[in-house]
């Protein structure tokens, strides 16, 4: 912070400071094990390590019926207001899917 | 202090083997244990040099390490070895000095190390750690001592002037206190002579020196002496006994074999060497600024400390609570520590052209990647100027050419407002304190260079507001599009705080010319939840500080700021709004008070006057027909406070033709809520909020809820 | 160090570590490291039917590599000062040379 450097030319130098020009907005995240996240994003790191707010968490869970080897695809939702977020099953993070 | 951080000024070979082994295990522990130390802000007094500190190096000039490259050869490719070679001579006096200086610890160690060597392998046996030979410590004491030195970590006691208590009964003996030599030390060869008289009573010297712990060795051989005769060995045991004995011989030879190979590097460097280069170190792990790593932590624990002792419970719990800022350690030893780091901090400022990730001079360089500073997992190249950024969403201010609104070119420009806010307010927390006697200049210069520094944060931040790019460039206008944030409209607060009057005056002015593209002047973010959200976060963040503002602004700009207003937004549509409404009613009510001759300035004269009536006037007629339609719909109590506000603002500079407008145009609200009041479905609480709310309006007319007639239903 | 400054604040605070086999553990923060490895009291698993030799454990360590997610209480979550910590993070340089 003491020296003027960083933040001259503060724009998008890095992949990490599009993920900052979400904080206090919501974001979409994709999680391994086919889980999505959307939630207000109140603080990210170099990891990804995340802190959200008020989130919807969506898992995708794919039933095999035994005797006919059908597929079923269910899907289940949880929320929850105050979610850290550990940054290595993070896939991918993005604003949400509106304009 | 030889082996701080684990580093070991004595650079032992790495080929393996005990001792070795030994240190680097050591080193591994002294590490962790610092860490743990400066994490947890404990233990200052491990980083007191001054204890250890020999003196030699106050003939340094260590105010302005300007020198420090030339002495110590800076750049990357740093060779310290040579550079010190060259100046060997008088390293050569300094060692000298110095042994003189740490004669008796060194010698006590030495002495030590030859009264174990001529006692017989079972105390060997329980002193593993193996101590130099008599010969060698008589003919490299500097040698024997830095070896010692090592062994003197791992027994838990530090070097010769350490000032923690040794704690040398972790082995099968205790040594004496080091006072107990007294003033009037014996030199080493005074010492050694005696031990090679006392050698000759082998077994007895050990016993009645040191009788605070024995070995069970020790124990069965005092029983021995005590009986008179010597132990009966078996021919197996003592077979087994010279085994061992040769054994440890040969362990004893390697060992100092190894040590003759190191013993070569032994003194290159004086205490003052490893003093300033502890120095160098320490500096780089502690920051004049507490906010740097745990920010969160530091400001959120204030932040509830302060709450708590605002609801009175006292701070000493509140302390203990929060234990991790606790710090022991005596504050003279605290207190010069920060003031060797400022004085480092402060000099690193002078010279910024050392932006290393070490300081130059350190031996050695701590890791990037650390604990306390993990790898990040995402690394991409910072293009190295800003002039090449992609021209669509450069932030070069404030350009009036093509600007695009995309929502993430407006979430950059946010951002940045944001960098800059917190540099500006961690520039606040720096501000340099007022001269203190006899220090004007000094301190003057820095409140000079201060100003400055702030200064330029500020511009930036006013450039990155946009508040000053053309009317009608873009649409809408970029200010706009930032208020048009949640976290656009957080932020003005503290943006205000920064900015000059007159700034804030351009602010307020562009706010007012553009105010009917806000987005909460849509009338359809009163239909949703989120929108609502957005109307209190505006009402909450931006009205106060400008409302605060507008009741301190002369007349004259009352009366402009009200007339752009209405020339510029369709004022039918902004009043329906609650912001749009809460302006008007900032701006009437302000015109209202200079008028009558409050506030600090005087009566407004007579052109003035009439320029306000005219555009009065002009808002009347534009809003007559409107007024009843600036309820909401379906408003539900203490909803429609605002309207009811306005209504009272207005009708306190109405003419009698317009408050009977007024009246007949509302005459329905009125009604409704003084008759809602008197149903007896309504909580009393919530009849007297509804009458209060009519009440702002026919008070201000003159009138009151109670002269209403209600007509029979 | 970002989110073990902000965990650090959390201590004392009941939370409810959900770990990337599933198993969920409620339990108060007892301590968290720079790792944010995680020491837990009172402990007491989501989902007992299915993990039942969880029932005696009354405290547990749990490595912060095995974490998914942890719930936070919101209300111990100053949301605003996280956004700025999450900002003032990015600002520093990425070698973390400060001085």
């Amino acid at each position: 912070m003491d020296d003027h450097a960083p933040l001259e030319g503060a724009g998008i130098e890095e992949p990490l400071d599009l993920v900052r020009l979400s904080l206090d907005e919501r974001i979409y995240v994709k999680l391994r094990g086919d889980r999505e996240l959307r939630g207000k994003l109140h603080a990210y790191d170099g990891h990804l390590n995340m802190v959200l707010g008020d989130v919807e968490e969506t898992i995708t869970v794919v039933d095999v019926n035994e005797e006919t080897a059908e597929e079923v695809i269910r899907i289940v939702k949880r929320n929850c207001e105050m979610l850290f977020v550990r940054g290595d099953g993070v896939i991918l993070v993005s604003p949400p899917s509106r304009a | 202090m030889s082996n701080f951080f684990g580093f070991n000024t004595v650079m032992p070979g790495r080929q393996g083997g005990r001792v070795a082994l030994n240190l680097e295990e050591q080193q591994e522990l002294d590490r962790q244990v610092q860490k743990y130390a400066l994490e947890t802000g404990e233990d200052f007094e491990i980083y007191d040099y001054g204890e250890t500190y020999d003196n030699l190096a106050d003939d340094l000039e260590e105010t302005r390490d300007d020198l420090n490259d030339e002495t110590f050869g800076g750049g990357t490719d740093f060779d310290f070895a040579r550079n010190t070679r060259q100046i060997a001579p008088a390293l050569k006096k300094e060692e000298e000095l110095y042994i003189k200086q740490n004669e008796h610890g060194g010698a006590r160690r030495s002495s030590f190390a030859s009264l174990w060597e001529t006692d017989g392998p079972s105390q060997q046996d329980t002193f593993k750690k193996g101590l130099p030979e008599p010969s060698q410590a008589a003919s490299s004491i500097w040698g024997s001592f830095s070896n010692t030195t090592a062994k003197g970590m791992e027994l838990g006691a530090g070097n010769a002037g350490f000032v923690h208590d040794p704690v040398f009964g972790t082995g099968t003996f205790a040594l004496s206190r080091p006072t107990a030599f007294g003033n009037n030390q014996p030199s080493l060869e005074e010492i050694e002579a005696q031990l090679l008289r006392t050698a000759g009573t082998q077994h007895q010297a050990p016993m009645q020196q040191e009788r605070k712990m024995m070995s069970l060795e020790e124990v069965e051989a005092a029983l021995m002496n005590i009986n008179g005769g010597r132990p009966v060995y078996s021919e197996a045991m003592i077979a087994e006994q010279q085994a061992k004995q040769a054994s440890l011989e040969q362990r004893r030879a390697e060992r100092q074999a190894k040590q003759a190979e190191t013993a070569k590097h032994n003194g290159l460097m004086t205490q003052s060497d490893k003093d300033f280069i502890n120095r160098i170190q320490i500096s780089q792990l502690v920051t004049d600024d507490p906010y740097a790593d745990d920010f969160y932590c530091q400001v959120y624990t204030a932040l509830r400390n302060r709450h708590l002792q605002q609801m009175g419970v006292p701070s000493n719990i509140v302390e203990s609570e929060s234990g991790q800022n606790t710090r022991r350690g005596n504050g003279r030893t605290e207190q010069r520590m920060q003031q060797q780091v400022q004085r480092i901090v402060s000099d690193a400022k002078r010279n910024p052209k050392r932006t290393n990730v070490t300081v130059e001079g350190a031996l050695g360089k701590i890791a990037v990647n650390s604990v306390l500073n993990p790898r990040q997992l995402l690394q991409v190249s910072k293009r190295g100027s800003h002039n090449e950024s992609s021209g669509g969403n450069s932030p070069k201010p404030p350009s009036p050419g093509p600007v695009s609104t995309k929502s993430h070119t407006v979430l950059g420009w946010i951002e940045n407002v944001y960098t800059y806010v917190l540099a500006l307010e961690q520039k606040r927390r720096q501000q340099p304190p007022p001269p203190r006697m006899g220090e004007e200049e000094i301190a003057g210069e820095a409140i000079r260079r201060w100003n400055e520094e702030y200064g330029i944060l500020a511009r930036k931040m006013w450039n990155e507001l946009r508040i000053t790019v053309p009317i009608g460039v873009v649409h809408p206008h970029p200010f706009i599009s930032i208020l048009n944030y949640s976290k656009g409209k957080k932020v003005i607060p503290r943006v205000l705080r920064h900015l000059l009057p007159e700034q804030t005056l351009t602010l307020l002015t562009m706010l007012v010319a553009n105010f009917e593209s806000l987005n909460v002047c849509k009338a359809e973010v009163y239909a949703d939840v989120q929108g609502n959200q957005e109307i209190e976060l505006f009402m909450n963040t931006i009205v106060p500080p400008l409302l605060g503002f507008v009741s301190e602004a002369p007349f004259r700009i009352v009366v402009g700021l009200l007339a752009l207003f209405i020339e510029r937004n369709n004022m039918v549509w902004v009043a329906r709004s609650k912001p749009g409404l809460a302006f008007l009613t900032l701006f009437l009510s302000r015109a209202e008070i200079l008028k009558q001759g409050q506030g600090n300035y005087p009566i407004p004269d007579e052109r003035e006057i009439n320029q306000w009536n005219e555009l009065y006037n002009r808002l009347f007629s534009q809003l007559q027909t409107h007024f009843s339609a600036l309820f909401l719909p379906k408003a539900t109590m203490a909803e429609d406070v605002h309207v009811w506000r306005f209504l009272a603002a207005m009708a306190v500079g109405a003419t009698v033709d317009q408050q009977h407008v007024l009246v007949t145009e509302v005459r329905e609200q009125v009604l409704e809520n003084v008759i809602a009041a008197q149903t007896t479905r309504m909580a009393p609480e919530k009849a007297a909020q509804r009458i209060g709310n009519v009440n702002l309006f026919l008070h201000a007319l003159g009138l009151d809820a109670s002269q209403v007639a209600v007509p029979a239903m | 160090m970002l989110f073990y400054s902000f965990f650090k604040t959390l201590v004392g605070q009941p939370v409810t570590v959900e770990l990337k086999n599933d198993l969920a553990i409620t339990g108060v923060l007892v301590s968290v490291d720079q790792f944010l490895n995680i020491k837990l009291d009172n402990i007491k698993v989501v989902d007992e039917e299915r993990y039942p030799h969880m029932l005696a454990v009354k405290n547990c360590f749990i490595r912060g590599s095995v974490v998914r997610y942890v719930q936070l209480p919101a209300p111990s979550v100053d949301t605003a000062l996280l956004q700025d910590a999450a900002r003032r993070e990015r600002q520093q340089p990425a070698a973390g040379g400060r001085k």
